[in-house]
């Protein structure tokens, strides 16, 4: 059997509020790199500001990663924009800014939002309330995301707070989307007991890591020729959508 | 309570100061009501002839209702139905009614008019 190694599409950095302060660009792909994660994707809470910081880094650690933003649509429901240029994801980030409310963040509420460089060293803080939702519906923002050459995950499908299926019952048939995220909590093959319409579809645990030793903590697995594969964003998204439902069949 | 009259739908929009996007199920009895934005709950909670106060507009709201087969759908807080809402709620001829005011206001007068 092929080889198969663990990837983790949902991390956290230091500029998401609720994450620690030492979710730092390189601690991050390090601590990745120990667990031997090969591909991570690295987001913030409506924002993708430290990624270029992350890409910056990344080099030097033996890791694929992809950078983004967590989004919170109209209806309260999670969803990943991963990307693999800083550029595409920071056009993402300034279109997403139009839509987030007009509010500052209560750094006594909720905490701190971090701006850092390759380095890990904070440069600046954001003043914006960015755990909040925009005034776009799900479907909307995942094919923004695609517009903008990126890959729109679905975030914990599964979790009671922001998760798509809680939240809208079911998976409204306008959403377009190749992989889904569940939550660590619960398994393709119990998810799809759960929800059997769940079965056609391409499942992935993510870690949502906030905490450095969060990263990982469950992962899925692909084929390592699959998590090295030079495909650009997207047709990667593809390809480990068709090997993950290949494997569940 | 049994002094309390039987509220139909088209009483409660009427005091309740409804606009009407949807005018299906005037006549509708009401049973009871739902108040969540969470639909998953409505799901499994939400029974015949109720109403649904939410501040929900996506179109899954109207296919929730009616596999609970509820009468109508109130969305409160000034929000507007999607337009693929209004459609399905009009194939399914489930009432569809917004309000500026809070979900707790609108429960709060629905349950004052007699809908326990």
């Amino acid at each position: 059997m092929a080889e198969r190694v663990a990837i983790d599409l949902h991390v956290h950095t230091a500029l998401s509020p609720c994450a620690a302060e030492e979710m730092t660009p390189p601690a991050i792909l390090l601590q990745a790199e120990r667990r031997g994660i090969r591909v991570v994707g690295v987001v913030d809470h409506g924002t993708a500001r430290n990624a270029q910081a992350v890409l910056e880094a990344a080099p030097a650690f033996d890791v694929r990663v992809l950078v983004g933003l967590e989004i919170e649509s109209a209806e309260g429901v999670h969803i990943l924009a991963l990307f693999e240029a800083a550029d595409a994801a920071m056009a993402m980030d300034s279109l997403i800014a139009e839509h987030l409310p007009d509010r500052p963040n209560r750094v006594d509420v909720f905490g701190s939002q971090f701006l850092m460089d390759v380095m890990g060293d904070v440069v600046g803080e954001d003043p914006r309330l960015l755990s909040a939702a925009v005034d776009l519906g799900i479907e909307e923002i995942a094919d923004l995301t695609a517009a903008h050459g990126g890959v729109a995950v679905p975030a914990h499908i599964d979790r009671r707070a922001n998760g798509l299926l809680p939240t809208l019952g079911f998976v409204p048939p306008g959403l377009h989307a190749d992989l889904w995220e569940l939550s660590p909590n619960v398994a393709p093959s119990g998810a799809r007991e759960m929800w059997p319409e769940l079965r056609t579809r391409a499942l992935l645990n993510g870690s949502d890591a906030h905490f450095p030793q969060d990263i990982g903590a469950v992962a899925t697995r692909v084929s390592a020729q699959l998590a090295e594969a030079p495909l650009g964003v997207v047709d990667w998204g593809r390809e480990v959508a068709r090997e993950l439902l290949g494997a569940a069949g | 309570m049994g002094y309390l009259q039987p509220v139909t739908v088209g009483r409660a929009v009427e005091a309740l100061g409804l606009a009407a996007v949807v005018s299906a199920e005037l006549g509708g009895e009401i049973s009871g009501a739902q108040v969540s934005d969470l639909l998953s709950y409505v799901m499994a909670e939400g029974k015949r002839g109720q109403v649904w106060i939410t501040i929900q507009t996506h179109p899954n709201i109207v296919a929730v209702a009616g596999l609970a087969g509820m009468h109508a759908i109130f969305i409160a807080g000034g929000f507007e139905p999607e337009p693929e809402t209004v459609a399905r709620a009009e194939e399914e001829e489930i009432g569809l009614f917004i309000s500026a005011e809070t979900s707790y206001t609108l429960a709060g007068r629905l349950y004052e008019l007699g809908v326990r």
